[in-house]
């Protein structure tokens, strides 16, 4: 009797984990929180104090529009704090592997702009971002669109 | 009452322990193998735009989110006739490949005329028991002056 539940309850457990398997690994886990953390401090928060706490000591920038390193990060979320206060990202989908987590954002300079679709890929290291890609688009006119699905 | 903690112990070991499997485990074979579909997919039909080789990737439906093309395998037949035609020598390099569960993400590099600087993409499919189902991107010209030297793979 001892031995079946026991057993029952180990193998209860590593059903359960097999499942679990099939989505993130606890890293991955931290790392779409320190993402989504750090993209809602500095884009949408626009706050380089809470921004800081989810960067690394490097900032690796492949966005070609911006300067290199932390401070050309910095002056990013400034341009956008005095020039699109009401710039705000809305995340659409969040996928982690290893060390990268992408974002898919959609993403309005002002509330009545139709606005971007962005997807940034951050690299995590140590819980803190320290490489940053990006491709931007402009989300075409409807009456253009080929099709009704959307871009997210 | 003790079969009850025992239970509970040895349930948290086994936790522990495939814990700690399911972390090794990673990519699972199930984003592997979705992995090497989108390659063999996307070589199939932006590479070598060939439709009906890259139709054997495709599951039973293809809901296209790239607003500039049709919806549906008829949408992408419509697209790689369209670059076989126009951009005969159009080739794409995948810089990055990551999966997560059910979702491919691609990093490319797109350049549709030699000597161009071309374009960054990123590509999402989301695939169904290994084929692919559905499909995202983002689409930006490389600029001319960039700002940092790092590029933007």
């Amino acid at each position: 009797m001892k031995r079946t539940i026991f057993a029952a309850a180990a193998m209860a457990v590593s059903l359960l984990w097999a499942g679990a398997a099939a989505a993130d690994t606890p890293q991955e886990e931290a790392n779409k929180k320190v993402a989504i953390a750090m993209y809602n401090a500095s884009l949408n928060g626009k706050n380089w104090e809470e921004t800081l706490k989810y960067i690394g000591p490097t900032y690796k920038q492949h966005n070609l529009g911006a300067p290199d390193g932390i401070e050309g990060f910095k002056a990013h979320i400034e341009n956008l704090k005095k020039n699109f206060p009401e710039n705000h990202g809305d995340i659409k989908h969040v996928m982690a592997s290893g060390d990268l987590v992408a974002l898919h954002i959609h993403v309005k300079r002002k509330p009545e702009d139709r606005g971007m679709a962005i997807v940034d890929i951050f690299r995590i290291k140590d819980g803190k971002v320290v490489e940053h890609w990006d491709v931007v688009q402009q989300i075409p006119d409807p009456a253009k669109w080929q099709n009704q699905n959307g871009m997210f | 009452m003790k079969f009850l903690k025992l239970a509970i112990a040895a349930s948290l070991a086994a936790a522990a322990l495939s814990s700690a499997g399911a972390a090794s485990a990673h990519p699972t074979a199930q984003e592997k193998a979705n992995k090497a579909a989108v390659v063999a997919f996307y070589e199939a039909s932006i590479n070598d735009k060939d439709f009906e080789k890259a139709s054997k990737y495709l599951g039973n439906r293809y809901v296209q989110h790239n607003p500039t093309a049709a919806d549906g395998p008829e949408g992408l037949k419509g697209f790689l006739a369209f670059l076989r035609e126009k951009f005969p020598q159009s080739k794409s390099e995948i810089k990055k490949v990551f999966a997560e569960g059910d979702y491919v993400i691609l990093h490319v590099h797109s350049v549709r005329e030699p000597g161009t600087r071309g374009r960054a993409i990123i590509d999402i499919f989301k695939l169904e028991k290994g084929k692919v189902v559905e499909h995202w991107d983002v689409v930006q010209d490389i600029p001319e002056k960039p700002a940092n030297n790092n590029t933007m793979f």
